[in-house]
């Protein structure tokens, strides 16, 4: 049996992403690697989700049910515990507990999110010993089997996760040291920062970062040490003790299912796109955190809902091959999504993040010729939160490019 | 019962012994401090069987290291371990430096060795810088997993009637009739014989032996590993050109399909901490030799700590007593030695070497290996095999729970990532780390929080203060 849309990956995108192609076509499947939908959600038992979509604000694991059940309503085949191991042509192979499977697909859209950086990823020094982890990993700990990493903690990195867990931790008993970020500024949301570390007294130590971790077999605390702008230490290390250290240094999309076929970008590490969602291999989409780490699961499924309908309608053969071109961005943006466009006639959001800090300053789209075709003002622009800014394409061709004006 | 052999140490060159022992038809009791084989320097390596051109002429580690390197083609076979003769180039930017170890090669009794010279080089070695000129070809260079064939050839001893104790501190041996007493706290070994192999910990057997004991050195090598999407980087292990200590940092593809850099050499007391000059050490000689070097998909660090007494192997039986043998300084390339050292320690106590019939061992390490068709009938017969709890890998419930009852009994988080690689991916256990603690936990009936990541009191999460009381 050939399917019209496979998605991989059950999170709030794939979830998104398979109610919306099942409102284009007929056979459309969900292949979820573990016993439940929801993806990153269901180990999110904090709230801020479902502003956008919901208009309300709810927990994660809130907001994955009610994507869950209008997922239910569909006729949308789940496959859970079953893990997609490789992209074939037109084929997805699939293990399960009963047996491994090929699936034909028309399309398939990737969601299957992302992982967070390591410490052998970031190349920490010290002693591997038990105790450092993962935030997100710390939060699955914590939620999810109801243990803790330790009773003292640092947390280096102040990602959003990061944030969460210490004022998780700290819910939880377990205090909190502070948090030590490298960068002169923090990378989590703002709302993070008042709500997870002010209310709680956890100092942030910017342009602080950890030399190395002491310990026999068990984390018994690390060297820290102020860094300048290059990240070189500077002035006198000092020992933190610690009985646990969680990292929050980034998020990775999980592109390696995708086997080198589809180009990537090196900023984002996800698939490069069309507003379609569409990769350089035209029946392959991807949305979610696999495409570009989202700030909020909204986002996540926003995009989801774009893919699924253009894959629904890539499948109905209703999605032509148009005429692309590129977005370009200027040195004061860090990245933008999609990064391409096609010559039709419609609109799309266009999302981006600034490299830096900007207070008070406007974007601007222009067209090859230098016409401004979009402006948006933002009060303020920070590193760690994406920016939207619509762009219509009626009678739009060449290159575009969006800035900063000065 | 009184044992024909004690050994002390699992490490490779423990575990290498207490196989041949086994197949020689002695009974053996391998002794080991921590809670798995492989903990030392046979877990932190650069996983290569040498070739054996580089140990200095008519020295023990020329001899084992050429012997061991022959002998692990047919041992790897018995033990369904992988080993894939990849090769090795030394590469120089002058002639007489490669000329000189090639000779050295020829006159230790190496085969395959074969001078290389421009275009030959850089088709072996596209990423190296074009300065280096010259190089010697080592064809008989193998990849190994050290800690999978350390702890095979104790399985397959275990199997086949040896006993291997774990978390055995010894606080005491006496020796009366000619029987040691080999006391832990709470019970007592017997054996006629002794085999003091405990690595870095030589001298504290030797103390409670009232025997011989070393002006041991430590070395300590840092590397990294890189992820498999890197793994075209190189496909055979590359030196620079060895040096007084050693071999260099060296680029190499590991017997998974991951690649290391590494290691340098410093002096240091011992301890398996990285530390940032030790890194950048690597990063910098790795640097100088090759382009394109794909730092961003560095995946982990490691260090290792090498054990030297002098320049050479030391593997003798006592002066003071010769029912125990002592085996010290067993740096690189003891990996590659381990199998003749094991011959060797056969002939010091004059025992026959005919092998008995063994058990062969069972290969648990990955279904990757199998036909797609093969895979499906496992999991037709048990749907676990069809459940995939590490991604990164790809190792499923099945395979985790066949190694946590696999012949040493493994109990920590470690143990299990070493058989089946879960964790050893580039989301370094993110994903799956509680799935194994959890299955390690329920198959010994234990809660979570008495699981241990390596060694004694490394409890990988802690009872939370509200819930369990
Ligand atoms: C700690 C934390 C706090 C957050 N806080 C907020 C917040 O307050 N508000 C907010 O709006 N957002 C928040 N977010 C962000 C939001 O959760 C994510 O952006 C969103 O979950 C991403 O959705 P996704 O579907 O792309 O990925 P995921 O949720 O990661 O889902 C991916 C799914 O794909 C599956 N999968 C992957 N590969 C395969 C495969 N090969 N085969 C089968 N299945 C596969 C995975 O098992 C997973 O279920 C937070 C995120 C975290 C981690
Ligand atoms: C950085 C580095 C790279 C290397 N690369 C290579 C290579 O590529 N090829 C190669 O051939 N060789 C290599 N070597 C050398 C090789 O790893 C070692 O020679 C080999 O592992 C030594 O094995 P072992 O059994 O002597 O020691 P170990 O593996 O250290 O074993 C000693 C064991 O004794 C135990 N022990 C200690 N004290 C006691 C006690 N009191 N009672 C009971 N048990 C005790 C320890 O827990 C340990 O398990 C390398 C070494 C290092 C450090």
């Amino acid at each position: 049996m050939m399917y019209d849309v496979v998605v991989i990956g059950g999170g709030p995108s794939g979830m998104a992403a398979a109610i919306r192609a099942s409102e284009f076509c007929q056979k459309v499947v969900l292949i979820e690697r573990e016993p439940r939908l929801g993806g990153i959600l269901n180990q999110c038992i904090h709230n801020g989700f479902g502003l956008k979509i919901f208009k309300e604000e709810l927990t994660g694991v809130e907001y994955a049910q009610r994507i869950e059940s209008r997922l239910k309503q569909q006729n949308i085949e789940v496959l859970l515990n079953s893990y997609a191991s490789k992209i074939l042509d037109h084929k997805v192979e699939v293990i399960t507990q009963h047996g491994i499977k090929q699936i034909k697909a028309k399309t398939i859209i990737f969601a299957g999110g992302c992982r967070e950086r390591t410490a052998g990823g970031i190349s920490l020094a010290g002693k591997r010993v038990a105790g450092v982890y993962t935030a997100g990993l710390v939060q699955k700990m914590i939620n999810y089997y109801g243990k803790i990493p330790g009773k003292k903690a640092l947390i280096l990195g102040s990602g959003d996760i990061g944030l969460i867990m210490a004022r998780r931790l700290t819910l939880q008993g377990v205090k909190v040291e502070g948090v030590l970020e490298i960068q002169k500024s923090c990378s989590g949301l703002r709302r993070n920062i008042t709500q997870c570390l002010d209310d709680f007294n956890i100092p942030l130590l910017l342009s602080h970062t950890i030399k190395r971790v002491v310990g026999k077999d068990r984390i018994e605390g690390v060297f820290i040490s102020k860094v300048d702008e290059n990240f070189n230490f500077v002035g006198e290390e000092k020992f933190v003790e610690c009985d646990c250290l969680l990292l929050s240094v980034g998020l990775i999309p999980e592109t390696e299912i995708f086997n080198n076929q589809v180009e990537l970008s090196s900023i984002t590490k996800g698939a490069v796109v069309n507003e379609f969602r569409q990769t350089s291999i035209p029946y392959i989409f991807s949305s979610g955190n696999v495409l570009h780490i989202h700030d909020l699961a909204d986002n996540a499924s926003i995009e989801g809902e774009i893919a699924g309908e253009s894959a629904a309608k890539y499948a109905n053969s209703k999605l032509p091959n148009f005429e692309m071109c590129n977005i370009e961005i200027s040195k004061d943006i860090s990245y933008c999504v999609p990064q391409r466009y096609c010559v039709c006639d419609g609109e799309f959001m266009l999302y981006f993040r600034a490299k830096k800090r900007f207070d008070k300053k406007k974007i601007v789209v222009k067209n090859e010729s230098g016409n401004v075709i979009s402006s948006k003002f933002y009060l303020a622009m920070l590193p760690g939160e994406m920016q939207e800014i619509k762009i219509n394409k009626n009678n739009l061709s060449g290159n575009i490019y969006l800035e900063v004006e000065e | 019962m009184v044992y024909d052999f004690a050994v002390f140490g699992g490490g490779v060159v423990g575990c290498a012994i207490l196989n041949k022992l086994t197949r020689c038809k002695q009974t053996v009791v391998l002794l080991e401090k921590s809670l798995d084989v492989a903990t030392g320097q046979s877990k932190a390596n650069s996983g290569l069987v040498h070739a054996g051109f580089d140990a200095k002429e008519n020295s023990l580690k020329s001899k084992f290291n050429v012997r061991g390197n022959k002998l692990f083609n047919k041992l790897c076979k018995e033990l369904k371990v992988d080993l894939k003769e990849s090769g090795a180039v030394v590469v120089s930017e002058d002639f007489e430096t490669v000329k000189r170890l090639y000779e050295r090669g020829k006159y230790n009794g190496v085969n395959g060795l074969k001078l290389l010279t421009g275009n030959e080089i850089f088709e072996k070695v596209p990423n190296l810088k074009k300065h280096f000129h010259y190089a010697l070809y080592a064809k008989t260079a193998k990849l190994v997993s050290p800690y999978l064939f350390t702890i095979a050839l104790a399985e397959e001893a275990v199997i086949n009637g040896a006993k291997v104790i774990f978390d055995f501190e010894t606080i005491k041996i006496e020796k009366r009739n000619g029987v040691f007493y080999i006391y832990n706290f709470n019970q007592i070994i017997m054996a006629k014989k002794i085999i003091n192999c405990a690595g870095y910990g030589v001298n504290e057997i030797s103390k409670l032996l009232h025997v011989e004991q070393f002006n041991l050195e430590f070395r300590r090598g840092e590397y990294f590993v890189l992820d498999k999407t890197a793994s075209d980087f190189v496909s055979i292990s590359v030196f620079p050109t060895p040096s007084k200590f050693g071999k260099g940092i060296l680029a190499t593809p590991t017997i998974d399909g991951n690649i290391l850099f590494g290691p340098n050499n410093e002096l240091c007391e011992y301890g398996t901490q990285t530390t940032h000059l030790g890194l950048n050490e690597v990063k910098q000689a790795i640097n100088k030799m090759y382009d394109n070097v794909p730092w961003n998909k560095v995946i982990r660090n490691y260090s290792g700590v090498r054990v030297s007494c002098g320049d050479d192997f030391v593997v003798k039986l006592s002066e003071v007593d010769n029912d125990v043998a002592l085996i010290a300084g067993i740096n690189s390339p003891g990996l590659s030695s381990s199998p003749a050292i094991a011959e060797f320690i056969c002939q010091l106590f004059n025992i026959d070497i005919e092998e008995k019939q063994m058990k062969k061992r069972e290969d648990y390490s990955s279904i990757k290996k199998l036909t797609i068709k093969e895979r499906n009938k496992l999991i037709e017969t048990n749907p676990s095999f069809g459940k995939i709890v590490c991604k990164c890998e790809e190792v499923s419930e099945g395979e985790i729970l066949r190694a946590i009852n696999s012949p040493l009994k493994p109990i920590t988080f470690d143990s299990i990532k070493r058989r089946v690689r879960t964790g050893m991916g580039r989301c370094q256990a993110g994903f799956c780390m509680m799935k194994v603690v959890s299955l390690l936990a329920k198959e010994q009936g234990l809660k979570l929080e008495d699981i241990f990541k390596e060694e004694k009191n490394s409890n990988i999460v802690l009872k939370d203060f509200e819930y369990d009381v």
